[in-house]
């Protein structure tokens, strides 16, 4: 259960910058993030009063608002690509996971992994190359990055409470 | 694995982790990722481009005047 109970007020102050800078990692120009910026604010206030944090976390929340604020963009521009495609085709499964702990555990196993699977990780599921533009990137043939990503990701299971 | 991967991904892009966040610099610094991508430039920041591209504003008099004087 969450544990800080935050105030309509507080809101933007603690999340403004986390919303713009996950809007800015997905959209370049600036009038369309900021459009974008205040259209999520817009949407977290409409919905605060209803939203129990007993229940959930805020920041799960407002991300959930943020992704599907940025998505809906996405698809009013048909604008696609490959990692979006996979995240916009999936329900709220997932939430359950995205919190502060997890990623504190995903930051320990990721210091763990050798460097090159670590990088590959990174430029794969952050940077959202294709495998076969992290070869390129590698200077890897494409067959041994694809052995050196489930390398990683066997790593990764058995370092991490999630499967 | 691999979608709760993505998943965690894109929730650092908004929570920034500050352990993640600086192996993720690292490693995209490294390869000459993110940094690279070019951010477009709004109406108002593209009036300030002139056609060489110099994107200070330029006193009319002082530095035309400057510009011109060993023509």
């Amino acid at each position: 259960m969450p544990s800080k109970v935050i105030g309509k007020e507080q809101l933007y102050i603690e999340y403004a910058d986390k919303v713009m800078g996950y809007i800015r990692s997905k959209i370049t120009n600036q009038a369309d993030a900021e459009d974008l910026h205040s259209t999520v604010f817009l949407k977290v206030y409409q919905k605060f009063d209803t939203f129990d944090q007993t229940k959930a976390s805020v920041s799960t929340w407002i991300y959930t608002i943020t992704k599907n604020t940025v998505t809906d963009f996405f698809r009013t521009r048909h604008v696609h690509s490959e990692i979006e495609e996979d995240i916009l085709d999936e329900g709220d499964e997932y939430q359950g996971i995205l919190d502060e702990e997890t990623l504190n555990e995903l930051a320990d196993a990721m210091e763990k992994l050798p460097q090159r699977e670590r990088d590959l990780i990174i430029l794969h599921y952050y940077s959202g190359l294709t495998l076969k533009e992290v070869a390129v990137r590698m200077s890897m043939s494409y067959s041994n990055t694809k052995l050196v990503h489930n390398k990683a990701l066997m790593l990764l299971r058995n370092r991490m409470d999630i499967d | 694995m691999s979608k709760n991967l993505k998943h965690l991904f894109d929730f650092q892009k908004f929570e920034g982790n500050s352990r993640l966040a600086s192996m993720i610099a690292d490693t995209e610094s490294r390869y000459g990722v993110g940094m690279t991508r070019s951010l477009e430039l709004s109406d108002d920041e593209l009036g300030f481009v002139n056609a060489a591209g110099v994107t200070e504003l330029m006193n009319e008099d002082e530095d035309f005047l400057e510009l011109n004087k060993n023509r």
